[in-house]
């Protein structure tokens, strides 16, 4: 009885259990705002360069830029995914469901194959890490699907862990799955600034030299 | 010879310059970056701060499980296909409380029952707790029926927990009887998914049981049934979500 008052104190006391994962989930949230105000921007960009030549100026400008620290950012931003991931199920207890464990598939080693790729400063890893940031985009797009419309996938739950369960909505949209659908558009976004960048400069995408600012292997 | 290392001199120092004017013109980016990471990291401690703030208020003497007591045989669980075996069996009867501690009976008392088994964490329960509730409030004394919910498989560390918070923000209007750790209640009435409809008649015998969301109109067809005014509407368990890897 005694045991129940201090969890429920415990729990009552703030949202997740304690202030240090509120934290871990609010500034998820919000780098995660954040990234989609940049991914909104660049494919805007994109977009417009097709029609603008201005727009297609300021899009290479911004690729020239940045393609030599689109493969270090984009191993930031799955590390940090892969992070989040951990800490929200071994720490806060949250388990994954089946599509999350599958959306892991694609984001562990993304996150793996990216920081390897930065720190032995190749790029060759860029298609494959493309392919499997797309393929898991595809399976949290489904998921944050099916939890905003649960009837979709079934009209009960099982004792077990349901894939529409939504542990939280950040700023009214943002849950677990749209994190991992964000992280893996943005690492897609990178890659493609990365690529844009390498052929302003007429450098061979399928090369396997460094991303370094010179272009030149190291 | 020193022509080769002149040259060789200038085109190191060139490429220097270029290196530099890369990672000068590359600035803007970090400072900005580095900017909007401080303000997301201290925009992360005032909102979790400010938000623990609000909730401090809260009681401490709800208690999320509650000791049950069953009486009777327990239910076989719906089968997927078929009759359901437990129709006209006597249902069991429980003795709890709810989450502040007020005792709960759902036992034989001569009058039917509507009894519903929801978790706090299963979206479709979360989706219908609000319409039966609202169909309860509209239509309290349109039958001689008892109203009941369950809170069942209830966790801490699963989402929109505590249950007795998501009770009271729906406002539901009859009785809850808070299930223990092991979940005695679900079990005694052959509990296989949420949310789950249990109907009894006057004599305490199961009339209907129905898993997966219903809506309004087709609760009134349970009630109906089970207060002797309308026929039992056939039921077939529905497809659940996928268990956990």
């Amino acid at each position: 009885m005694c045991s129940d008052v201090a969890v429920n104190t415990f729990l009552i006391a703030s949202t997740y259990g304690s202030v240090a994962n509120d934290v871990v989930v609010a500034l998820a949230s919000i780098l995660a705002l954040l990234t989609h105000i940049g991914i909104v921007a660049v494919i805007a960009l994109r977009l417009a360069a097709f029609v603008s030549p201005a727009a297609s100026r300021v899009y290479n400008n911004l690729s020239d830029r940045v393609a030599h620290m689109a493969i270090p950012l984009a191993f930031i931003v799955a590390g940090y995914s892969m992070a989040n991931s951990l800490y929200f199920s071994l720490h806060i207890g949250w388990q994954p469901c089946v599509l999350c464990w599958y959306q892991r598939c694609a984001i562990f080693p993304l996150a793996v194959i990216l920081g390897v790729a930065t720190f032995l400063r190749r790029s060759t890893v860029a298609p494959y890490a493309a392919a499997l940031a797309a393929v898991g985009a595809a399976i949290s797009a489904y998921h944050y699907l099916i939890e905003w419309f649960p009837t979709l996938e079934a009209s009960a739950c099982q004792p077990t862990i349901p894939c529409t369960e939504v542990y939280f909505r950040s700023f009214g949209y943002i849950s677990i799955s749209l994190m991992a659908l964000t992280c893996q558009i943005a690492v897609l976004v990178l890659l493609m600034l990365w690529r844009s960048g390498r052929r302003n400069r007429g450098t061979s995408v399928d090369s396997s030299e460094a991303h370094s600012p010179t272009g030149a292997a190291e | 010879m020193s022509q080769q290392f002149n040259k060789k001199s200038g085109t190191n120092k060139q490429r220097r310059v270029g290196v530099d004017s890369v990672q000068r013109s590359n600035t803007p980016f970090y400072i900005i970056g580095g900017l909007l990471i401080a303000a997301a990291i201290i925009g992360a401690v005032v909102w979790a701060v400010s938000r623990d703030n609000q909730t401090d208020t809260a009681s401490t003497d709800i208690l999320e499980f509650q000791p049950v007591t069953v009486t009777g045989n327990a239910l076989p669980a719906i089968p997927e296909t078929g009759a359901d075996p437990a129709i006209g069996q006597p249902a069991p009867e429980l003795k709890g409380a709810t989450f502040d501690g007020t005792p709960v009976n759902i036992a034989k008392d001569g009058r039917a029952k509507a009894i519903s088994f929801v978790a706090h964490w299963c979206p479709h329960c979360r989706t219908e707790l609000p319409k039966v509730s609202s169909y309860i409030k509209d239509n309290k004394d349109k039958f001689p029926i008892e109203y009941f919910a369950v809170a069942t498989g209830t966790s801490p560390t699963r989402a929109n927990y505590p249950p007795s918070a998501w009770f009271s923000s729906v406002g539901f209007p009859s009785p809850v009887l808070a299930d223990d750790r092991t979940f005695p209640a679900g079990k005694a009435f052959g509990l296989s998914s949420y949310p789950y409809f249990v109907f009894l008649d006057a004599n305490n015998n199961v009339v209907a049981r129905t898993s997966g969301e219903i809506e309004p109109s087709e609760l009134e067809n349970y009630v109906k049934a089970a207060t002797g005014q309308g026929p039992v509407p056939s039921t077939t368990a529905p497809p659940a979500t996928t268990p956990a890897g």
